[in-house]
């Protein structure tokens, strides 16, 4: 997260003026009005995901149900939200992983933190997940990632690196 | 108006789908679990020099990027997909 929050002083300010966020509230917005869901409701945004099932990939997707304008306006579900359904994927595998033991950090709140100086992992160069022979499947590069060459070079996960692009994919879909 | 002013104000909101697997979480917290791999020569070759250094302290100084990290203990292989 503190990468993420580095990226509200690097990149926020970007993505909100020149329209980032203006981007995904018109696709929230478009879905709100193509659903007739009464945004007053509880489940209002729980109730998309069967829509947005992205079948080929066997992940559920849908946008986020909290949405930020970047000047303090907020709406969504912002309580507790463990009671929500959960879709399990349909790809025997995949639901097999994802009941792993998995490993949660020790810290659980998030803080903001200006990363003013530089700390030394933020000039690490490499991937930050595990690198992968299958494609859209290695960990995603870090901020310094510098590597041209073919023979080592990953490719990017859409998913992941356009993620209003990869919306959007799932859209023409259906 | 400061940088945590400028912070708090434009803070990214994320929110995720039931199905993902991959939170944020404090970058030191994740490469105190964490361990370093080659993807290449010369990566396994920067990897000599820091030899039994806590993973946070060097990275930052190495060359090149023909490195990944694996942050779980069993990860899932190509060959196991």
């Amino acid at each position: 997260m503190w990468l993420g929050v580095s990226s509200a002083l690097a990149m926020g300010a970007g993505y909100y003026f020149f329209g980032w966020a203006g981007v995904e509230i018109a696709f929230a917005l478009k879905e709100l009005i193509a659903s007739h869901t009464n945004i007053l409701v509880e489940n209002a945004f729980i109730s998309m995901r069967d829509s947005m099932r992205d079948e080929a990939d066997h992940d559920v997707v849908s946008l986020p149900m909290e949405i930020a304008s970047g000047d303090g306006f907020r709406i969504g579900y912002q309580g507790e939200n463990f009671h929500e359904p959960v879709v399990k994927s349909t790809s025997y595998l995949k639901r097999v992983m994802s009941d792993r033991k998995v490993t949660r950090p020790s810290v659980k709140e998030w803080r903001r933190m200006v990363l003013n100086p530089e700390p030394d992992w933020a000039n690490y160069k490499g991937l930050w997940g595990v690198k992968s022979a299958l494609s859209d499947e290695s960990g995603p590069p870090g901020p310094k990632w510098d590597r041209p060459d073919n023979l080592f070079n990953v490719n990017p996960c859409v998913r992941r690196e356009k993620p209003l692009e990869w919306l959007r994919m799932l859209e023409e879909r259906q | 108006m400061n940088d945590h002013d400028l912070l708090e104000t434009y803070e990214p909101v994320l929110r995720f789908a039931k199905s993902e697997r991959f939170f944020p979480m404090a970058v030191e917290h994740y490469l105190e679990r964490c361990s370093i791999l080659p993807s290449g020569p010369l990566g396994a070759a920067g990897l000599l020099f820091h030899l039994n250094e806590p993973l946070a302290t060097f990275i930052g100084k190495l060359e090149g990027g023909q490195y990944f990290l694996r942050f779980i203990n069993e990860p899932l292989y190509d060959a196991d997909a």
